[in-house]
């Protein structure tokens, strides 16, 4: 018997190099968890007899001692991922029946490592959502739960699936993607590690676009230590995505624990008057606590144009959207609804086949890029996005990284929610900043509020710098009080 | 100097002009809940003309540099199986539609 | 669109019922770059192809996939704008051009709009009256083709190919500078013939490497510019021609009966010579145009476009000029010869220490003729340029009369041997020597000592004895000498 749950990705992959277990019987342990935990509704598709070959062969590799890196370690992938032969829906009925002929860039990375894919995790359809409410396959659900209330919570999202899994112990890293907060707001939310790389370190080939110039790849992991260890894996240039950077990955796992004494975080004074949860509030300056104990400088940033970040961001990402989803027509591949004519086909593959969000985004980005309206929304959300990365790369002249809550409050209730839609996005008003600017930033979980849910602080720092944030990240992970999910209420 | 656009109302009629070019159908008991809802979240993204932007530069990319360029190889392609292999209707190597009236 | 062509002067006008009517034309032509690979992916951009064959995961829009430039494709839209004298704009941007239809997989086509790679140069264009006219070029961009629909397979269905899909294209926009059909003629010949000098297109019509849309409007003269319409995807030079004959006059027959002209996009039918309104295409167009987030700026270095600037051949206007002051032909010649640069490249290896004007004779004479009857290009002439040179040298020397020339050139066609084994082997070369030739002139006055009176009061039948000394000599007396000879025995 492996305790997952106390285990994480560090451990598992040195215990099978150790042969301490076996990759086949690790995997069975997570099979048998994962066909335990159905109630969380967290994989859309499964991958295990597939899973189960490959796991004998990590284990013929291990004992020839050619292992790699990751050998026989199990992954969970989001469902946004394209894998091959493996039925890749992003969540969505206009999807529901895709195979892909093609392995995405990172998840291939992954298996060149020794990964070994268990199954596709659930997501926001097409990613376009902070609660992993709208997927095709129901609303994914939080592993944890308030202490006074019985209600089942939102895992976040879109990246939902993966940090539910992560959380629950039924992966020990799970790939994940973030346009808006979509790595980092499921992670706090679940008392995971998200990391959102700077945009360009991860390719993003092969994964199912949302906005092109904002979606980045990164980890959902249980650790500081292992979200270093699944970047140094995932990040790399790649000369199939022309928005790849040729900029050198470093082994990230020498930042952790290294000391910050000396170093400065910028604290924004805007985020002072947004409107987060007492506890919240009270865990920021706690945090404030943790750096000046670790001898941190804390120095008052000002970041004007942040306020902005929603509004532009919920005209880019839209805009962005609204094309990038044009391929989904019901012609090459996909769900095909006819009708009398092509027209027709058109807009009924395309009106039954996107839920209800997906659908307000696609018509919001349509009308902000139709003529007459272009220069008044689109291109002036542009310009305003320009504003809001130079107020970062200002304040990153005088700190090294920026340190805020990652989220405004802790997990909230299934259905809560959805019917405002404006509500919801204003979820991700901590996160989205960091997109709009191409940044990377990790959440880490930084204590639970007390209700008991776990809450996140966000780490901000300079494009290409991923280092510091596992360096800062792990300040956070140091002095937090301790976050062990005392309830396995769904098994 | 804050730029400052007309107010631009959405209208059912605009929904329908919209769902048309997106190519989604609409039910009719669904465009005004379309329009109240994108109505107000065209009126909150509004916010932005508060922002002075003149002289201002869009950004489409956080990234700078400009564009990479490939060799002129032929790399790809005979792979009709993988490129049909989803298609939900094809003959003789053709996606299939109905008929396109010129 | 920028206004009205620089010169106000009216070049051409066609009749109405009520007076003159002058027609503005402009163009975009879409013309295929010449590559091995498509624009956007490592697939191939040949003609042809079992259907879905040259068709990448990108080309087919598969979810996750991405764009990424080809640099060849990039250094042939520059390579045609500095062909085109036109500015190279260091800095350009892909914009998706938003629409659906089934031959669009991505459901836009990655283009550019705001900020194209090639900006304004200038085409000279000579008319068949000896006049030159300039067409202004508005911009140069590149974009991607789109698959190919086909319409008549099936009763109820339309069948999608996507070969075609994702093939570079240059889309080059005129000014509205053209003002007949015969302008716009010989501004896409013309045209045609830089991007094959460069390279950079080849031209084919029939393969639709070379597409127009034609924008045409009327006005009376002086007026400003009318209402224009566009007419889509004309693939040939003479249906060009057509297209703007019958629109115009189908302009100016709808404002001279009192109707107006809907700006609207029209389909030129091969069949009826007629161009008709795509009414399926009049729901109004919103491309909703914006930059490409998975593409970003192209940024052209200095020394990018230097270094093509340096690899650029002579273009045919440069060649014209050359032509005519090295080698003193006029313009008309210096035309014909400079429309291919084979034709150029042939004139100018049988010219070499030749008679210039003898050997552009032979060239736009014999040789087109034959080679037009034959379907042959030039470069797969059954005669090259070294044998023609030497018939030449062989009509110089003496050897052969100019008839004799034909003669030999004929068998040359048949046999591809060079003229001087011919004239051997036949023993074909002109007599000359003047007693060998005077025994035959007094063989034939013998014979027809009858007709020698009769020629002596009608000179013309001079001619009839010449005729007859030459068939004697089987065509190689010398029939100048003959010419002397004759009249001197017969006493005129
Ligand atoms: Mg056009
Ligand atoms: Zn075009």
């Amino acid at each position: 018997m492996i305790d997952l749950v106390s285990s994480d990705l560090v451990s598992i992959r040195n215990s099978l190099q150790n042969k301490e277990f076996t990759a086949v019987e690790l995997l069975s342990e997570y099979i048998e968890r994962i066909t335990k935990s159905s109630k969380l509704n967290l994989f859309n598709t499964t991958n295990f007899e597939n899973a189960l070959k490959a796991a004998k062969e990590s284990d013929q590799k291990i004992i020839r001692g050619e292992a790699r890196s990751l050998e026989g370690v199990p992954i969970g992938v989001k469902d946004l991922f394209c894998t091959a032969g493996v039925r890749t829906t992003a969540s969505s009925k206009i999807l529901e029946n895709f195979v892909p002929a093609y392995e995405s860039t990172i998840t291939q990375k992954l298996y060149d490592q020794g990964m070994i894919l268990l199954g596709k995790l659930s997501n926001d359809e097409f990613a376009m959502g902070s609660s992993n409410e709208t997927s095709s396959s129901g609303p994914a659900v939080n592993p944890w739960k308030s202490c006074s209330s019985d209600k089942e919570l939102v895992p976040g999202g879109s990246s939902g699936g993966s940090s539910g899994a992560v959380a629950a112990s039924l992966c020990p890293f799970a790939t994940a993607t973030d346009t808006g907060g979509s790595i980092r707001q499921p992670a706090a939310f679940t008392g995971t590690v998200g990391l959102k790389p700077t945009y360009g370190r991860c390719s993003r080939w092969g994964i199912v676009a949302f906005a092109s110039s904002l979606d980045q790849a990164g980890p959902i992991t249980k650790t500081v230590a292992d979200s270093a260890l699944a970047l140094k894996y995932m990040a790399g240039y790649d000369e199939k995505d022309s928005t790849s950077a040729d900029v050198g990955v470093e082994d990230y796992q020498q930042f952790v624990g290294q000391s910050i004494k000396g170093m400065t975080v910028g604290v924004p004074k805007e985020y002072e008057e947004l409107d987060l949860e007492d506890d919240i509030k009270l865990n920021w300056h706690d945090a404030i606590n943790w750096y000046k104990s670790a001898g941190a400088e804390i120095v008052s940033i000002s970041l004007p144009h942040s306020k902005y970040a929603l509004p532009a961001y919920y005209i880019i990402a839209p805009a962005e959207a609204s094309s990038n989803l044009a391929r989904y027509d019901g012609v090459k591949y996909g769900t095909r609804i006819t009708g009398d004519d092509l027209d027709d086909l058109y807009k009924n593959t395309r009106g039954l086949g996107f839920g209800a969000e997906v659908k307000r985004r696609i018509l919001i980005g349509t009308y902000v890029l139709s003529a007459g309206y272009y220069d008044a929304y689109y291109l002036k959300a542009q310009k305003v996005r320009r504003l809001i990365h130079s107020d970062f790369v200002e304040a990153f002249k005088k700190v090294d990284v920026i340190m805020t809550p990652t989220t405004p409050t802790t997990a909230f209730g299934i259905g809560e929610n959805l019917s405002d839609p404006l509500k919801m996005y204003s979820n991700d008003i901590l996160t989205v900043p960091v997109n709009l600017a191409g940044l990377p930033a990790i959440s880490i979980p930084s204590g639970l509020d007390s209700q008991g849910l776990p809450m996140g602080i966000q780490i901000i720092t300079n494009h290409f710098n991923e280092g510091k944030l596992f360096q800062f990240g792990s300040i956070v992970e140091k002095s937090r009080s301790s976050i062990t999910n005392q309830s396995e209420w769904w098994l | 100097m804050v730029n400052k656009v007309n107010q631009m109302t959405i209208t059912k009629d605009t929904i329908r002009k919209i769902s048309n070019l997106a190519k989604i159908s609409i039910a009719d008991q669904e465009v005004e809940k379309l329009e109240s809802e994108i109505s107000s979240i065209i009126r909150w993204v509004e916010a932005l003309n508060e922002v002075d932007t003149e002289n201002v530069d869009p950004m489409s990319n956080s990234l700078t540099g400009g564009l990479r360029m490939r060799e002129d190889l032929v790399t790809d392609g005979n792979k009709v199986s993988d490129i049909l292999s989803n298609s939900p209707v094809d003959d003789e190597n053709f996606f299939v539609v109905p008929k396109v009236i010129e | 669109m920028n206004d009205i062509n620089t010169t106000s002067e009216v070049r051409h006008t066609i009749e109405g019922q009520g007076g003159e009517w002058e027609i503005i034309i402009g163009l975009e032509i879409h013309a295929q770059v010449t590559s091995e690979s498509k624009l956007f992916s490592g697939s191939s951009a040949a003609f042809g192809g079992t259907p879905m064959s040259h068709v990448s995961l990108v080309d087919a829009a598969m979810p996750g996939m991405l764009p990424v430039i080809n640099k060849h494709c990039v250094r042939q839209a520059v390579k045609t704008g500095l062909g085109l004298k036109a500015k190279i704009n260091s800095y350009s941007v892909f914009d998706r051009k938003n629409y659906f239809y089934p031959d669009l997989p991505q459901g836009y086509q990655i283009s550019q709009f705001k900020y194209p790679i090639v900006g304004e140069g200038e085409v000279k264009v000579s008319l068949k009256n000896g006049e030159d006219i300039i067409v202004r070029i508005e911009r140069l961009h590149l974009e991607q083709d789109a698959g190919k629909s086909f319409h008549d397979v099936d009763p109820e269905n339309s069948y999608i190919d996507l070969n075609r899909s994702g093939v570079a294209l240059m889309e080059i926009v005129t000014m509205p500078d053209l003002r007949s059909a015969e302008e716009a003629k010989s501004f896409v010949t013309k045209l045609r013939t830089i991007l094959r000098y460069l390279e950079t297109c080849d031209g084919n019509m029939e393969e639709g490497s070379l597409r127009a849309d034609i924008n045409v409007s009327v006005r009376r003269p002086g007026d400003s510019l009318g209402t224009r319409c566009e007419i889509k995807n004309v693939n040939s030079i003479r249906f060009i021609g057509m297209a703007i004959e019958y629109e115009a006059q189908r302009q100016v027959n709808e404002i001279e009966n009192g109707r107006e002209i809907i700006q609207e996009t029209r389909l030129f039918d091969v069949s009826t010579g007629e161009t008709r309104s795509m009414r399926s295409k009049e729901e109004a167009h919103d491309y909703r145009y914006f930059p490409d987030p998975d593409l970003l700026p192209l940024n052209l270095e200095e020394g990018f476009i230097k270094e093509i600037t340096h690899e650029l051949p002579e273009l045919p206007d440069n060649k014209k000029e050359r032509l005519i002051k090295s080698y003193g032909l006029n313009s008309y010649d210096a035309d014909i010869l400079v429309s291919d640069k084979n034709y150029a490249e042939y004139f100018e290896s049988v010219a070499n220490g030749r008679d210039p004007k003898i050997s552009v004779n032979w060239i736009t004479g014999e040789l087109f003729s034959a080679l037009n009857k034959l379907n042959l290009d030039i470069q797969d002439s059954p005669v090259s340029s070294n044998q023609l040179g030497e018939l030449i040298d062989l009509i110089s020397d003496g050897t052969l009369s100019g008839r004799l020339a034909k003669d030999v050139f004929e068998i040359m066609l048949e046999t591809k041997k060079n003229p001087k084994l011919i004239v051997e082997e036949k023993d074909l070369s002109q007599i000359t020597d003047e007693s060998s030739i005077e025994k035959i002139v007094n063989k034939i006055i013998e014979s027809n000592f009858d007709k020698v009176a009769e020629a002596r009061e009608k000179p013309k039948l001079i001619g009839w004895f010449v005729g007859q000394v030459m068939k004697e000599s089987q065509g190689k007396a010398n029939p100048a000498t003959v010419n002397d000879l004759v009249k001197k025995k017969i006493g005129i």
